[in-house]
């Protein structure tokens, strides 16, 4: 089978998630069978869904993630440091060079917002940083933030506020804030 | 007939290469490993998971095939994907069930099928990856972090951030043109 049209990560990423219907699936794997250049494609795509893993494990990306997620990697035995403050509160938090990841479990009513952001204040709150429409479920009250880790170790003693803000028709208000006071690891 | 050396063996189409299998037999069998291995092997990862049982599908295939070229049974030079398609599902059926009835083959062939096994995957440049990833939109790149960490269908990051399976596949098919444009520097 020649390749006259090859196939795009979009349709081999169906295919490798298992998401094509019985009657695609067959023509898609007739043609990888056939075809170097697409068979070539989906290796590289597995292999950057497998590099994808490694920084995940590592903690090295900064990614809202779900409590399910998280409970999945710590049935992996990776050891996650986690920080949950309340609204309006403060907590002492570090980063050991046992952690894989770090993870910040920020609770808010997010009900009434169909866009939230996610912004990191200075200790004195000015905005450095901001991630904007962060993926959330509604109905939960929780937002799971991962923090870089190898980042988080070269930090000495610094404190970080991070905020959610809902965005909606009466513009931007600020949902929830929280602040991190961050020594380093005393090992 | 056209008279096959080992390099045009390189730029030929599939056909062309079963075809040059009367004149130069070992070199055209060589070739047709080569090239059957890694697609064999993706086959095997993506229905058993596993890269040994991956591997160990690709050297029962890699057999059954150089088997039934050299006993003709392959008559259709065009058809030698669907052969080793159909191979693969029957493979991947025997070893569900536990049989292993491969043991003469594997004496006969095993070293043409071991010799040609596939490079192992190689994860790309993570520092170029993590920058890439960086690149993303919020909700891209979680997507494409859950989707991607154990192959999890759009269905099932849908119901975990409360989107519809079509917004995720939208999601899903922005970020990886992105990702794709962003680890090939635009090169493809």
């Amino acid at each position: 089978m020649s390749c006259l049209r090859t196939l795009n990560w979009d349709l081999l990423a169906e295919y490798w998630s298992g998401e094509l219907d019985e009657h695609r699936e067959p023509f898609i794997e007739e043609h990888l069978m056939g075809c170097g250049l697409c068979s070539a494609s989906l290796e590289s795509l597995v292999e950057t869904a497998e590099g994808i893993r490694t920084l995940a494990r590592r903690g090295d990306l900064r990614v809202v993630l779900t409590r399910e997620f998280l409970a999945r990697l710590e049935k992996e035995g990776l050891s996650i440091r986690q920080y949950s403050p309340k609204a309006g509160s403060s907590v002492e938090c570090t980063i050991t060079p046992q952690d894989d990841m770090l993870m910040a479990r920020l609770a808010a009513d997010l009900s009434a917002y169909t866009r939230v952001d996610t912004v990191f204040c200075d200790a004195s709150g000015v905005e450095r940083g901001r991630a904007a429409d962060i993926p959330f479920r509604a109905a939960k009250t929780e937002v799971v933030l991962n923090e870089p880790a190898s980042a988080a170790r070269k930090f000495g003693h610094d404190v970080m506020i991070i905020k959610l803000v809902g965005v909606g028709a009466q513009g931007e208000q600020v949902v929830g804030e929280y602040r991190f006071n961050h020594s380093p690891s005393p090992a | 007939m056209v008279e096959f050396f080992f390099v045009e063996l390189m730029a030929a189409n599939d056909a062309d290469v079963v075809r040059a299998l009367s004149e130069i037999p070992s070199e055209a069998e060589a070739e047709l490993c080569r090239r059957m291995a890694p697609r064999v092997r993706l086959y095997g990862l993506r229905h058993l998971r596993d890269e040994q049982a991956a591997a160990d599908l690709t050297q029962q295939v890699l057999i059954i095939m150089l088997e039934a070229l050299r006993e003709g049974r392959v008559e259709d030079a065009e058809k030698l994907a669907s052969f080793v398609l159909g191979t693969c599902r029957m493979v991947i059926l025997d070893m569900r069930r536990g049989a292993s009835r491969r043991a003469k083959l594997l004496q006969q062939y095993a070293r043409e099928a071991a010799m040609t096994m596939p490079r192992p995957l190689i994860p790309p440049d993570l520092g170029r990856l993590a920058e890439c990833l960086t690149q993303l939109a919020e909700r891209e790149r979680s997507i494409v972090v859950m989707a991607f960490y154990d192959e999890r269908s759009s269905e099932e990051v849908a119901g975990s951030f409360g989107l519809s399976t079509a917004n995720v596949r939208q999601i899903r098919h922005r970020a990886l043109t992105k990702l794709r444009g962003c680890m090939t520097g635009g090169r493809e």
